[in-house]
């Protein structure tokens, strides 16, 4: 079928070209009945649901209605609060669709519109005016390069209401860059810069070296040592929420993961067991790990250990930081009276030269009383 | 032969010389740029050289005064426990194959295991540290494991292990094709020594024989987190055999060296291969682009 005969005749399609990553891309601009649009069955962003349920599925392909199940489940998605939207204001935004009508973009709003009529149900008067969507169909000549274009710009880039979690975007970087194009050519594709996208590369190796452990079996004889015995799903669904932790480890750790491997093993433990509940308390691990005192504490197993055990090192800088400033004013002190000349030094008060001697007396007696 | 089939409970058992050279070969850089690695690898062997004459004279200290007899005695010991770690085979009219960088073999016949230590490092960084008057830590990148121009004796020709190389010996194993490095790196610091039991377990008897106390503690305590790695990813059926294969004749290396040599060719091969096709496909990707862009002005 070709792209015009997909979209509703009434009212009449306009062609129009749009902008995609600075392509210009051929198309028409009108209306589709919703039973014409084919639902993107692949959508990364509901990807780690869909895995949560492979063993149901099995090898076949999902369907589009067990997708809309999986998009109603997904708190992520606010496909409710998206559908009241529609209620309230109707389908503003078109969603494109490719010169056969799957759904490129707009796969909430799509799915929206059909919780929408699921709601309404079939006799409702105002059905036929939710059925009828605003839609952008691509010309039959693009090509598939041009629809990857579409998903990139429109999922990849900020502007959008929910972007794909971090972590999709990373696996299909990863997944892309496993398959052999460049940095640079996934920096094109993406429209990420090169350093945004060799970064998250690294975050991925991180990723999968906690992945690797977490999913490993616990070791009887050394358990502190072994696996988390966690599975697939779950170690999943872990690294997806804390993508982000994983980004500030990769930044602030790198001198000390996979360099150290005792620290990394716990580092990797204390993650999965939530340990580490803020950025501040992941940016410092290492300082935490090396301070002992701090270091008994993050492994006491108590709530909120990260949190003390930081205290305990921000503490001991700020003594560290006191004593330098108190030495260097004295070293100040010293150096300005050793370059005094004789003429200055004659030109001194007596009671100022009584009152330094007293002073200078009083810090050596009590400076060398503390270290006895 | 399995791990643990009666075989290996018997003395005198060997590390196979193919897993031997397997690990070697994983311990390269995952992305290689060879004057880094060789910088890291030489650091990283006068490290263990020196730590191994630690063990054998019991001091944390140790002189290489050259006006001394004690100190030159010392400088011949260095350059031997260095051989110990890096000689691979003899090459005839004094020329030696040796490891310059981890994973790769220099059997140019160019330089020699004392050249690495009796002329780069005692007689330039050592004699520059001695009269700097302060001690110099070494090597400045990526971070020190030893410190140079220590005073012995009133002299500043001593070496001591820098205070941080427990934090920093990481640094010299970091991004190799290898994930458990410093286990690979005992396999082949003690390819030449005896095994029994298990293969970890010798590992440390072998390395406690030959470096520090302290030393074997760090490796203790880093390696129990990748056994299980190593014992996934290396093939440990046949990994040692009954009798003694001197890896260390010029035969048995030559054939490493040679396999070594092969693969090195090979990757450069498919390396050269895959760049003419990326060339190749960039063009086409050009073409097909241009093309297109064609087609959309002509289309509006």
């Amino acid at each position: 079928m070709k792209p015009k005969d997909i979209l509703l005749k009434d009212p009449k399609p306009i062609r129009k070209n749009r902008y995609f990553s600075g392509k210009r891309i051929a198309g028409l601009s009108g209306y589709i009945h919703i039973d014409k649009v084919k639902g993107w069955v692949d959508n990364p962003r509901i990807a780690l649901e869909i895995r949560k349920d492979r063993v149901k599925f099995g090898d076949r392909a999902i369907t589009q209605d067990e997708i809309f199940e999986i998009m109603k489940r997904t708190k992520d998605v606010k496909l409710a609060a998206l559908r009241d939207d529609v209620l309230r204001n109707e389908l503003k935004e078109p969603i494109i669709v490719s010169k056969n009508g799957t759904l490129l973009d707009g796969n909430r709003r799509f799915f929206a519109v059909k919780l929408l009529l699921e709601g309404l149900g079939t006799e409702h008067p105002d059905r036929k005016d939710f059925e009828k969507i605003p839609c952008y169909i691509l010309d039959e000549s693009t090509t598939e390069d041009d629809e990857q274009m579409v998903l990139v710009e429109t999922n990849f880039t900020p502007a959008h209401k929910i972007e794909w979690p971090d972590y999709v975007k990373a696996e299909k970087i990863q997944e892309d860059h496993q398959d052999g194009l460049s940095i640079k050519g996934l920096s094109t594709k993406y429209q990420w810069s090169q350093s945004k996208i060799r970064e998250t590369l690294k975050i991925l190796e991180l990723v999968d070296e906690f992945q690797t452990l977490a999913t490993d079996e616990i070791d009887a004889a050394d358990p502190e040592a072994g696996g988390f015995g966690m599975t697939e799903m779950e170690a999943i669904a872990f690294v997806s929420e804390k993508y982000q932790h994983f980004n500030e480890a990769q930044r602030s750790l790198r001198g000390k993961l996979g360099k150290d491997h005792e620290f990394t093993h716990n580092f990797f433990r204390l993650l999965k067991d939530g340990v580490f509940a803020s950025f501040p308390e992941v940016r410092s691990a290492d300082e935490m790990w090396d301070h002992p005192e701090a270091r008994a504490v993050l492994l006491s197993g108590k709530p909120h250990a990260a949190k003390e055990a930081l205290t305990v090192v921000n503490s001991a800088k700020r003594v560290i930081n006191i004593t330098e400033k108190a030495e260097d004013k004295v070293t100040e002190v010293i150096n300005t009276l050793r370059k005094l000349t004789s003429e200055e030094m004659d030109s001194l008060k007596a009671e100022t030269v009584t009152e330094l001697k007293e002073v200078l007396k009083l810090v050596t007696d009590m400076s060398l009383a503390a270290k006895d | 032969m399995k791990l643990n089939s009666p075989l290996i409970q018997q003395e005198s058992m060997y590390l196979n010389p193919d897993l031997t050279s397997r690990i070697f070969l994983r311990l390269r850089e995952s992305e290689p740029t060879p004057k880094r690695g060789i910088e890291r690898t030489s650091s990283l062997f006068r490290f263990l050289a020196f730590d191994s004459l630690c063990k054998s004279q019991k001091r944390k200290t140790i002189s290489f005064d050259p006006d001394t007899g004690v100190g030159m005695g010392n400088r011949k010991k260095l350059v031997e426990a260095y051989k110990k770690i890096a000689f691979v085979s003899d090459l005839g009219s004094g020329k030696e194959a040796f490891i310059d960088n981890l994973g790769h073999c220099n059997s140019s016949g160019k330089r020699s295991c004392s050249d690495k230590v009796a002329n780069d490092f005692l007689t330039v960084q050592l004699k520059k540290a001695s009269q700097s008057g302060t001690e110099q830590a070494y090597p400045s990148r990526p971070s020190s494991l030893l410190s140079l121009g220590v005073e012995v004796y009133g002299h500043r020709w001593g070496i001591s292990k820098h205070e941080d190389w427990e934090k920093n010996l990481g640094d010299f194993l970091a991004d190799r094709l290898s994930k458990t490095a410093l286990i690979d790196l005992a396999v082949v610091v003690t390819r030449g020594m005896s095994f029994s039991g298990d293969i970890f377990d010798s590992l440390e008897k072998n390395f406690r024989a030959r470096q520090s106390d302290e030393f074997v503690q760090y490796w203790i305590k880093q390696a129990r987190f990748l056994k299980r790695e190593f014992r996934r990813t290396t093939n440990l059926d046949d990994w040692a055999v009954p009798e003694f294969v001197n890896e260390l004749s010029a035969d048995e290396y030559s054939r490493v060296t040679l396999d070594i040599s092969s693969l090195e060719k090979a990757n450069a091969e498919l390396e050269a291969e895959n760049s003419k096709l990326r060339a190749q496909l960039a063009e086409l990707q050009h073409k097909f682009d241009f093309l297109n862009d064609e087609k959309s002005r002509a289309s509006t």
